[in-house]
Order: structure tokens, then C-alpha cells, then sequence
């Protein structure tokens, strides 16, 4: 799975949220590092759809233009949850390495891997 | 002077119509939203970006999961339409044999030889709309057998380029591209898992087929229009085609068909890339039907 992808279902598993929403809140649970594209995020959300990850929600009619609402299915909530183990054997595993090696558990990565490591476990 | 809002919509037209009448206006409230104040212009990654998100789209509804149903009922339709072209084709030849004979240049034996190589297409024909795909592939294969056989046998005088005794054969009648021709046919018979009319309709195809024949006839009698009206006829059924979703695959499928008597009938050098590109189209096709059955996605319809 992309890292958009993982974002914008990471942002739906919050709850149901409209295009504008999905982009600021990828933003904030990226650190401003990822800032989706109106074409970026929406050639997802058109693939995710069908692929039946997310779904329409509801729509609403905000200063007489549609909001559409999109939330997570089950199955994507099972793929993210699947995703998401993934990525924390990983980083844990990279963790346990990076700490073995001499030189390196005190150097500048070691607070970052270890507050990454806590917050999943 | 074009405000932002319309020149974002200018740059939503590459996106699908189905997905635009969805997606536009909400598109276009994210897209203002994340703009600056006073901005007049698209940024330039903001419009790449666009694009590349239409293209994407139009590119996973073409050929996504969601599509194969489309490109099933293409397979099947081709399948159907091959054998009718060749049938055609072999007809009107037939014809201008029967009309050489009533001139006196050519004898009732030479008309019924040129109908050798339309009936096999006619069965073909026959048992794929009757919904016998295996006796009809079957059939397809027999006459790819046996034409070869007659075009290795030239003394026999059976294939219509030896009807006309002394006349040379032209390139676009070369054996071998005829023998390519009957491949395609059988090729796509076997493929196609319930050739029939489906998306077309019974009745649509024999008055296409009607009007196609009356058009082909009609060409080799009116003076000076040559190719004119072939192609005028290939050109409205063409358009009519494009208007479908599994009508423009359909047209993709028997494109390679069309493309050996046509284009590349000229030049028997072409032959090789001739076959290897039908291969290619017709295992591509074959690839995206496969299943045929795939969840719809919520998005819209598959172009």
C-alpha cells in the first residue's frame, strides 16, 4: 500500500470526512510532510471506491456546491488494521537492529525510533 | 477574462463525463479552497497534477477490474462480426465473379469456386449466433486447415486468385494474408466464451449486415467509387461503434482484422507485424475479459 493511500484511509478511520477535509488532516498526520493534490485525491478516492475500500457517507450543500462525505468499509478498515501490523513489525524490527548496533542506539535517530516504537506497542 | 473557477473546470474536461457529473463541483471546492487569495491561475503542479489524476482514471475505468464485463461483451461481439466481415468480403467477390460470368468472362464453375471461400464464413457465422462457440471455432480452425492447404496448392485452382486464369494475383489477395485473415477469425472464436449480438441486437446486426452488403455490391458497380463507399460505410459504423463502451472495444478487437485487409494487405513484408500485432491486441483483449464479472464501481461507468 502507497503512503497516500495509507493516509487517506488512516484519515477516514477517524470518522467520515469531505475532499478538503481528507487533504488537511493527511497533512497534520504526515507533519506536513505529505500534501495531497485535488487530482492525487481524487484518482485515489475514485480507485478506492472501487476497490471497495471507502464509500460514499452522505452530501451536503455548502455555499450552493456539493460536499460529499466519505467513510471507511469494513473491508477497508480490515486493510488498514492489516496495514498497519505491517508496518509496526517493521519499525520494530528496524528498531531492535538500529539498537544492537554499537555507536548508533545513542546517536540521532535512537529518540525518534523509540518514541515510534512506544506508540505502536 | 476566465476566472480560476473556470479555468479549473478547463482542466476537469480531461476527467471521465461520468466522474465530472459526480466529482466536478466538489473538485472544484477543494481546488478553491486550497487556492491563494488573489490567485487567477492554476498552479502548474496543480493542473500536472489534474491531469494526471483524469488520465488515471480514464485508464483504470478502460481497463480496471470494473471494465471486464465490457471487454467480454467486445470479445463476444467480434467474434460474431469476424466471420460476417469475411463473409461480406467474399460475397461481393463472389458477385463480381457473377457478374464477369454474365458477361461472358467467366464461366458458372468460376462463380460457384468463388463461393468455396464464402460459405465456410457463412457457417461460422451461422453457428456462433446460434450460440455453438465450440462447432463454430471448430469449423474456424478446419478452414484455417484447409486453406492453407489450397494455398499451398495453387494447381488445384480452388482460392479466387487462380479463378482468373492469366491475371496475376495482387497483393491484397497474397495467400498468406488470407490464410492470417481465417486465423484471426478462429482465433477470436475461441476465445470469445458466448459469441452472439448481445450489445448490438439481432436486428440491428442483420440490417447493419443488409446495408453493408448492398453497400459492398453497390461499390463495384457504381463507376469511379472505388473505395468511397467501403469506406463511408466503415466510417458511420465506426461512429456508431464509438458511442458504447463495449462498441469502441468491439471496434478495438476487430481492428487487427480490418487492419490485414486494409492497410497492410499492401505489402506482404508486413505480414510478420501484421500477426504479431494482432497477437498482441486479441491476448490483450482475452487478458481484460477474463471473468467477465467484477464488482461496479461506485465511481460511474467504465469508459
Amino acid at each position: 500500500m502507497q503512503e497516500p493511500t495509507f493516509l487517506i484511509l488512516t484519515a477516514l478511520a477517524a470518522g467520515p470526512q469531505h475532499g478538503y477535509g481528507i487533504i488537511t488532516d493527511v497533512l497534520e498526520i504526515s507533519g506536513d510532510r505529505v500534501r495531497l493534490r485535488a487530482g492525487t485525491l481524487y484518482a485515489a478516492l475514485d480507485r478506492l471506491q472501487g476497490e471497495g475500500l471507502i464509500e460514499t457517507d452522505r452530501e451536503e450543500v455548502v455555499d450552493g456546491r456539493a460536499r460529499r462525505y466519505y467513510r471507511l468499509t469494513s473491508e477497508g478498515a480490515s486493510r488498514l488494521s492489516v496495514e498497519t501490523e505491517r508496518l509496526r513489525r517493521n519499525v520494530e524490527t528496524a528498531a531492535a537492529r538500529l539498537r544492537r548496533r554499537p555507536g548508533l542506539a545513542l546517536g540521532v535517530w535512537s529518540p525518534i525510533l523509540r518514541a515510534r516504537t512506544a506508540g505502536v506497542t | 477574462m476566465k476566472t480560476l473557477e473556470q479555468r479549473y473546470r478547463r482542466l476537469l474536461r480531461w476527467y471521465p463525463k461520468d466522474h465530472r457529473s459526480l466529482h466536478e463541483e466538489e473538485m472544484i471546492a477543494v481546488l478553491l479552497a486550497g487556492s491563494a487569495a488573489g490567485q487567477r491561475r492554476p498552479a502548474a503542479r496543480d493542473a500536472f497534477d489534474l491531469v494526471r489524476g483524469g488520465l488515471s482514471i480514464r485508464l483504470r475505468h478502460a481497463v480496471g477490474p470494473e471494465s471486464r464485463h465490457l471487454w467480454l461483451e467486445a470479445l463476444n461481439l467480434a467474434a460474431l462480426i469476424g466471420p460476417i466481415v469475411l463473409l461480406l468480403m467474399e460475397l461481393t467477390r463472389a458477385t463480381g465473379t457473377a457478374d464477369a460470368a454474365l458477361r461472358g468472362f467467366a464461366s458458372l464453375q468460376d462463380v460457384l469456386r468463388s463461393l468455396i471461400t464464402a460459405l465456410p464464413y457463412g457457417l461460422m457465422a451461422l453457428l456462433a449466433w446460434l450460440g455453438r462457440r465450440r462447432s463454430a471455432a471448430l469449423c474456424a480452425w478446419a478452414w484455417v486447415v484447409l486453406y492453407t492447404w489450397l494455398a499451398l496448392n495453387p494447381g488445384l485452382g480452388v482460392l479466387p486468385f487462380n479463378v482468373f486464369d492469366g491475371v496475376p494475383p495482387i497483393d491484397l489477395l497474397t495467400p498468406s494474408l488470407l490464410v492470417l485473415r481465417a486465423c484471426l477469425v478462429a482465433v477470436t472464436l475461441t476465445l470469445a466464451p458466448a459469441p452472439g449480438p448481445a450489445p448490438v441486437g439481432t436486428r440491428r446486426l442483420l440490417t447493419w449486415t443488409a446495408v453493408a452488403l448492398a453497400t459492398l455490391v453497390a461499390s463495384t458497380y457504381v463507376p469511379g467509387a472505388g473505395l468511397a463507399l467501403p469506406l463511408s460505410l466503415l466510417a458511420v459504423l465506426a461512429t456508431a461503434a464509438l458511442r458504447s463502451p463495449s462498441g469502441r472495444r468491439a471496434v478495438i478487437a476487430l481492428f487487427p482484422l480490418v487492419a490485414v485487409e486494409g492497410v497492410w494487405g499492401q505489402a506482404a513484408v508486413a505480414l510478420p507485424v501484421a500477426a504479431a500485432f494482432s497477437a498482441a491486441v486479441l491476448a490483450l483483449i482475452a487478458w481484460l475479459a477474463r471473468e467477465g464479472r467484477a464488482p461496479s464501481a461506485p465511481g460511474g461507468t467504465p469508459g
